[in-house]
């Protein structure tokens, strides 16, 4: 059953956007010969979501106080985060031909210098502290706003991390959601053998919050976990099964990719397979 | 860290100043809190962070006269700097406040 959003866009057409920003970060990481390729492409359709359906922001509104407010926890993943921003209007795409050039301020992780991006994040385990700010500002000021902050799994095992939920717990900060990029892969390998951090549902839920588990790659699922609280009084968890590297198929839950670069012939290979999804998406009666 | 730190207005500082003619004021963290609570009462903006440091921080009398303008996140010295960032962030005249030694080795 198709989903519309408020700005009318199908789940079909959110699926058509993301192999557009797919192939944008790809692009702009063979061309600057550096990136974060696998953990952006596991969270590129959450932005696509957030972006497209959930976020009351655009490039007009980012002076209103009352605007909803996004924090990439997961700096890393910037290039996500770049080619949604550009495709939104926050900026030129051309700008992107600078990403991590010399002088160019789109550099390999998010500051507040770009259109758009809320915070500097990248040391891992300040985005959640720093929602929790925002939120509680939010509270204080009685104002409408919703803040969204998107973390790594492996992230997690920042300690800062927990006094944040905790403090969102006692505070039942129901404006503010965390989204977890559950892609299960870190630098060293899988995020169960470095340092397991399972079950995560049942650690935010002891933390008092409301947990929502779902499939980060389906359009439907992400918007209905994104929309609104999960409970009243609590902020939500959304936990997002993702796989590293989605939409490659060499790259999909390998290790290397990371911050592995592609050559020439991977990404001709990755161009190549995103035109046949796209094609065949086509193909199919809308 | 409840315990105030000790008075420098001993008997032997006492005298030294004397000796070299100064004239003692008002502790630090005493004029500190007393000027934020003024600041605080005239502006509902600014707002204080305690990591279970209010009693060293001086900030009783403030969390009392203004319970609204204080967050408290007990001992969590990383989350109290994200936060204050976080209130900076979203518009309020955030200050965090906890002992040097942790406010710094703790939450780098």
């Amino acid at each position: 059953m198709p989903v519309k959003s408020e700005n009318g866009m199908t789940d079909r057409e959110l699926e058509l956007k993301s192999i557009h920003l797919r192939r944008s970060l790809l692009r702009h990481i063979y061309h600057a010969g550096a990136g974060h390729t696998g953990g952006s492409l596991s969270c590129v359709d959450i932005l696509n979501v957030l972006y497209n359906r959930i976020l009351r922001v655009s490039p007009e509104t980012f002076d209103d106080p009352n605007r909803d407010r996004y924090v990439q926890s997961k700096g890393h993943s910037v290039e996500a985060l770049y080619a949604v921003l550009a495709d939104r209007g926050f900026f030129p795409e051309s700008e992107l031909e600078g990403l991590c050039r010399y002088q160019s301020p789109f550099v390999g992780h998010p500051t507040r210098k770009i259109p758009g991006i809320e915070m500097n994040t990248g040391a891992l385990g300040h985005g959640l502290p720093i929602s929790v700010g925002m939120a509680l500002a939010g509270k204080m000021d009685n104002a409408p706003y919703r803040v969204f902050t998107l973390l790594g799994d492996g992230e997690l095992a920042e300690g800062s991390n927990w006094e944040a939920a905790m403090a969102a717990g006692h505070y039942g900060l129901d404006n503010l959601m965390a989204i977890i990029d559950h892609n299960t892969l870190q630098i060293t390998g899988r995020t169960r053998d470095v340092c397991s951090n399972e079950p995560l549902d049942e650690k935010f839920r002891a933390f008092g919050w409301a947990v929502r588990t779902v499939n980060g790659h389906n359009f439907a699922e992400l918007t209905g976990a994104l929309s609104g609280p999960a409970q009243a009084n609590k902020p939500t968890c959304v936990i997002a099964n993702t796989i590293k590297g989605r939409g490659v198929s060499f790259m999909e839950d390998v290790v290397k990719w990371h911050h592995g670069v592609p050559s020439e012939t991977d990404f001709e290979r990755a161009l190549n397979e995103l035109d046949e999804a796209e094609a065949r998406m086509k193909e199919v009666a809308a | 860290m409840s315990a105030p730190a000790p008075s420098m207005f001993s008997p032997d500082a006492k005298a030294m100043a004397e000796k070299l003619g100064l004239k003692m004021g008002r502790a630090n963290l005493d004029e500190f809190a007393a000027t934020l609570l003024e600041l605080a009462k005239t502006n509902s903006k600014v707002v204080a962070v305690t990591s279970d440091s209010r009693g060293s921080g001086k900030l009783g009398p403030f969390g009392q006269a203004l319970p609204k303008q204080l967050i408290e996140v007990g001992i969590a010295e990383q989350n109290l700097v994200g936060i204050t960032a976080g209130l900076a962030a979203a518009g309020k005249r955030a200050f965090g406040v906890s002992p040097a030694c942790f406010l710094t080795a703790r939450s780098l």
